[in-house]
């Protein structure tokens, strides 16, 4: 193949390729369809950031057996887990809520209301912890921006 | 850049669907992770190659690599591209191929032409790439899809210097 689009179209085009045909799968989709458990997607960020069991437990304070539990799915982490695993890989909490199912996809405040159901198990204020939780991730998002 | 010149585009079948679920998967997931992007879209492959209707292609590289792939629909009046998407590690700002889902949709009016549609192409385009398909002579319909998409098409005027740019490609 003799192609080169950036070529043909000029360089601001570097930055994309094309996509058609749908809005695609959300997270939870994609985590429901293709993993066993959503817990792999704790696996894969490790794997992909090269650490080892023993420096994630290191970096979050979970143990080593805590970790293999929740990579494997034999358990689920707690909303306190999922922020330090979001922090150790320095990745979107929004997406670990919605890759455990405990935000919808759009992430509304509606959405963060189901969230607060969260197992049924959080207190009244543990569910506004929950929105100020992904609210000052937003933030910090919007300030890494700038 | 590194260019496309080691990359065939040919009939995909099932068989590319572990490499693609095992390669694009834990890519597209480490994207939206980390690169807090979703502007990427992930669709169901396995079930759309599979899917009777359509005539999918694959954009492969060295090894093996699927680095693209495509969706047709014939509609008897034209060709619809039902799904395209380059591999998520060519999308975005990261260090992958360039062009990748331009090459197949070049395909796409080749095929069109070939079939006697006069090389016309339809498609919904997702709102990032929007701009892009204008750029290179698509023209919105008017129309949306069923997802709220706008539908796009390549007019016949257009088609002549699609094939121009493109050199002809054809599938394997």
């Amino acid at each position: 193949m003799s192609f080169d689009i950036n070529r043909l179209f000029g360089a601001s085009n570097a930055d994309f390729d094309l996509q058609a045909g749908g809005l695609g799968l959300s997270t939870t989709d994609i985590v429901d369809s293709y993993l066993e458990s959503p817990g792999h997607v704790l696996a894969i960020l490790r794997l992909y950031s090269k650490r080892s069991r023993e420096e994630v437990s290191a970096a979050t304070g979970l143990t080593v057996q805590m970790l293999i539990g929740y990579e494997t799915g034999a358990q689920a982490p707690s909303l306190p887990d999922l922020t330090a695993f979001a922090h150790c890989y320095d990745c979107d909490l929004r997406f670990l809520l919605e890759a455990f199912g405990h935000v919808t996809a759009d992430s509304t405040p509606s959405g963060l209301g189901i969230a607060a159901d969260f197992d049924g198990e959080l207190t009244h204020d543990e569910k506004v912890d929950l929105k100020e939780l992904v609210r000052s991730f937003a933030n910090r998002d919007s300030s890494d921006d700038g | 850049m590194a260019t496309n010149d080691d990359v065939t585009i040919a009939a995909a079948d099932v068989s590319v669907i572990p490499h693609v679920v095992s390669t694009w998967i834990p890519e597209v997931l480490v994207r939206k992770a980390k690169e807090r992007d979703f502007s990427y879209r992930y669709f169901p492959w396995d079930v759309i190659i599979q899917h009777p209707a359509y005539c999918c292609l694959a954009a492969t590289g060295p090894g093996g690599r699927v680095e693209g792939l495509l969706a047709l629909l014939d509609t008897g009046a034209e060709m619809k591209v039902a799904f395209v998407s380059s591999a998520p590690w060519n999308y975005g700002r990261g260090k992958g191929r360039r062009g990748i889902g331009a090459a197949l949709i070049a395909v796409a009016v080749e095929i069109s032409r070939q079939r006697g549609y006069g090389g016309r192409v339809v498609l919904s385009s997702t709102p990032e790439s929007e701009k892009f398909y204008e750029r290179i002579g698509f023209r919105r319909t008017g129309a949306t899809d069923g997802e709220g998409l706008a539908v796009f098409h390549l007019p016949a005027a257009s088609v002549t210097r699609f094939l121009k740019s493109y050199p002809p490609l054809k599938a394997a």
